[in-house]
């Protein structure tokens, strides 16, 4: 496609790139970004506050180590989500579930606890792999139902992940609303976590939507966390670059048809994957709920992680490697969006607004990808 | 009678109901029979509703309200219509775009506009949409429900049934339908494929924004900081596949949900469900899954399907 279009004395020109640069992509991605949080600006200035105000709250995370520190705990179940996105992505299986995987993987890992708050005893140790075992396997199982349907019966593999995300979610306040099984306050757990408890001074909330806390012994800290995610996506970087799995994901990716000629074997390809994409979603559940919130709640992915995962993801071009560090810009930019909620007293929906006008700015720039736009003065 | 008298109310709340899926879902069949997925439809919604109830209230206007709701919806399906039209860009990730734009900042505008004009949500009976009960007819048994329900449930029809006749039965709708289908014919007779796409998406999306708006102003009518449209501009888009893009099927298709959430509200009160009411909350949406996976059995079986050109973009080269 070559455009022209002559505005007074300048002629603006669209034409087909020959070379694409190695650069390029990366470059045009974090403009595109910059572009984003630039034009969100203008919507704060339209809502009546300062953007240079929230401009310098996000800034404040990057300098205050506190603060930087909350932003990394953040940006650890994005890591998790946006990784696992990358392998149903490149092969076009548009997995739009990464949330309610979280929340099935959070609820897996909470059953030990419940247990345990239930006078079931096990060997220490054992808590925090049990738990990561059972946050796998929930996720990745949520994650097959869409992947079956779509391989099955060739059912929109969107809607399917994204209505499961409030189904799951619903199945949660089910769970910890007060008269719910997993609630704090259930007569079950009267014994042992009332006599916990009292040893911590507290006492019950009445009317609270959660469940027990975890015992010091079935949490993670942030930096084993941390360690966890970096695993993973070297896991998924080899997968993706060094296996016959990956490589089939890319053919499938390239053209479905194509594939199906080579052999390709669509179903057995879309349950791996989305299994795989589901137990890493699921781990993101898992560690937010171990190492901060220590209690599952309906409020365990405010922040959107699944739905962050996906812009992150695509921010980081599906390179599980290069969302490790894409997502520490997310759990900023999060952490900023509660600061202003404290500060400003301004929803923390403000951050989900711009990271869609980011994600919208990301997928324009891909257009400079192909093209090269060139302003010639006559 | 007294029988009778619960399901005519039950029948009533289910048009009142169903109107939001049913406009909502005639936006997206208009933009998926030109070729274009808008998967932003449930952010459109949110700023629907946002932006009409505001309206509504400042300007003490219903109309008004309705209006800007188009309007903005339209405006911002304008820029999906640029990336994925002008662009051809990847239109799935362009509309979740616009979805995650859409829920920001329509839920931070609410969350301001609550803190700064209490005052004005007091006003809210005098821009609601209340049922016009028409004396006599309204008391006949099932009949009478559609003789006592607002005014949107009577457009929304006569839209479905504008919507389809423009799409089958005019010159205007064969263009729109061709260009969906096959549109290197549609451009080889002369059809301009860019311009039908991008009126297709602009007037879609400004319905997803009167559905937003008549959310608030004929059914919840209430102003909070969360989620409001809470899944239905996604089950719409599965509403769009099960009508299979025809806009009289979307009136069954609308309704049935319509009558699935009014199922809730039922459920809800019966003591024995007492403590399962988050589950029920999810029946539209595990619906929705179950009905998804039945039409595609079913278009796979009798090979029916999407516009042929639907989510691909057209290039003249």
């Amino acid at each position: 496609m070559v455009m022209a279009l002559t505005i007074g004395r300048y002629k603006i020109k669209v034409e087909r790139r020959l070379v694409i640069k190695r650069e390029l992509p990366a470059l045009i991605s974090i403009v595109s970004a910059i572009i984003g949080v630039l034009v969100g600006g203008l919507f704060f200035l339209a809502l009546g506050y300062s953007p240079i105000d929230a401009y310098s709250r996000v800034g404040r995370v990057f300098t205050d180590a506190k603060t930087f520190f909350l932003a990394v705990r953040v940006a650890i179940p994005i890591m998790f989500t946006s990784i696992a996105l990358t392998l149903p992505f490149r092969m076009n299986f548009f997995n739009i579930g990464a949330e309610g995987q979280l929340y099935m993987g959070a609820i897996g890992a909470m059953i030990p606890v419940i247990l345990y708050w239930s006078g079931v005893d096990l060997p220490q140790p054992l808590y925090v792999p049990l738990m990561i075992i059972l946050a796998i396997l929930f996720g990745g199982l949520w994650g097959l139902i869409p992947a079956y349907l779509r391989a099955k019966w060739r059912v929109n593999e969107i809607l399917t992940s994204l209505m499961l995300n409030f189904v799951a979610l619903q199945f949660i306040w089910y769970l910890v609303s007060p008269g719910g099984p997993w609630n704090e306050a259930n007569p079950a757990f009267k014994e042992r976590y009332l006599e916990y408890l009292k040893t911590q001074g507290v006492t019950l909330i009445p009317g609270f939507k959660g469940t027990p806390v975890i015992p010091e012994f079935a949490r993670i800290d942030s930096v084993s966390a941390l360690v966890l995610a970096v695993v993973a996506a070297t896991i998924i970087y080899f997968l993706g670059t060094r296996t016959v799995l990956g490589y089939e994901i890319k053919v499938v990716g390239e053209s479905e048809l194509a594939s199906k000629y080579a052999g390709v074997n669509y179903m057995r390809m879309a349950l791996v994957t989305m299994f795989i994409s589901g137990a890493l979603a699921g781990l993101a559940g898992f560690v937010s709920l171990s190492t901060y919130l220590l209690k599952l709640m309906p409020e365990i992915s405010t922040a959107g992680y699944g739905y962050t995962g996906i812009i992150a993801a695509w921010l980081a071009r599906l390179n599980p490697i290069a969302c490790l560090f894409v997502s520490i810009f997310f759990g900023a930019l999060t952490q900023a969006g509660s600061i202003m909620q404290q500060e400003l007293r301004i929803s923390h929906y403000v951050s989900v607004g711009f990271e869609g006008l980011i994600f919208l700015f990301l997928v324009m720039g891909d257009f400079l990808l192909h093209y090269r736009v060139r302003i010639i003065k006559r | 009678m007294v029988e009778l008298m619960i399901i005519n109310k039950i029948l009533v709340s289910t048009l009142t109901v169903g109107t939001i899926y049913l406009i909502a879902t005639l936006g997206e069949i208009l933009a998926e029979r030109s070729g274009v997925v808008n998967l932003g439809v449930e952010g459109l919604m949110e700023i629907g509703a946002t932006v009409g109830i505001l309206v509504a209230l400042l300007t003490e206007n219903a109309l008004l309200g309705f209006s800007s709701a188009f309007v903005i919806a339209a405006i911002i399906a304008a820029i999906h219509a640029f990336t994925s039209v002008t662009l051809k860009l990847n239109q799935f990730a362009s509309g979740l775009a616009i979805y995650i734009f859409g829920l920001g900042i329509a839920i931070t505008v609410r969350e301001c506009a609550r803190s700064a004009y209490a005052h004005l949500l007091l006003k809210i009976s005098k821009v609601r949409l209340y049922p016009i009960r028409v004396p006599g007819l309204s008391d006949i048994p099932v009949i009478g429900a559609f003789f006592n329900v607002n005014v949107m449930v009577y457009i929304a029809i006569v839209m479905a049934v504008i919507m389809w006749f423009i799409l089958f039965k005019t010159s205007m709708g064969l263009s729109i339908r061709s260009v969906g289908e096959n549109p290197a014919a549609a451009d080889a007779a002369g059809i301009n494929v860019y311009r039908v796409r991008y009126l297709c998406v602009i007037i879609g999306g400004g319905f997803a924004g009167l559905a937003g708006a008549y959310l608030m102003l004929g059914h919840t009518a209430q102003v909070m900081g969360a989620p409001i449209i809470l899944g239905r501009g996604w089950i719409a888009i599965a509403l769009v596949i099960f009508s299979f893009w025809n806009p009289l099927r979307a009136l069954l298709g609308a309704y049935l949900f319509g009558g699935l959430e009014v199922a809730y509200y039922w459920l809800q009160s019966i003591p024995a469900l007492r403590s399962y009411i988050p589950l029920l909350v999810a029946i539209p949406h595990t619906a929705a899954i179950i009905l998804l996976t039945l039409m595609s059995i079913e278009a796979l079986r009798k090979r029916i399907g999407a516009p042929a050109a639907l989510g691909v973009p057209y290039s003249r080269e």
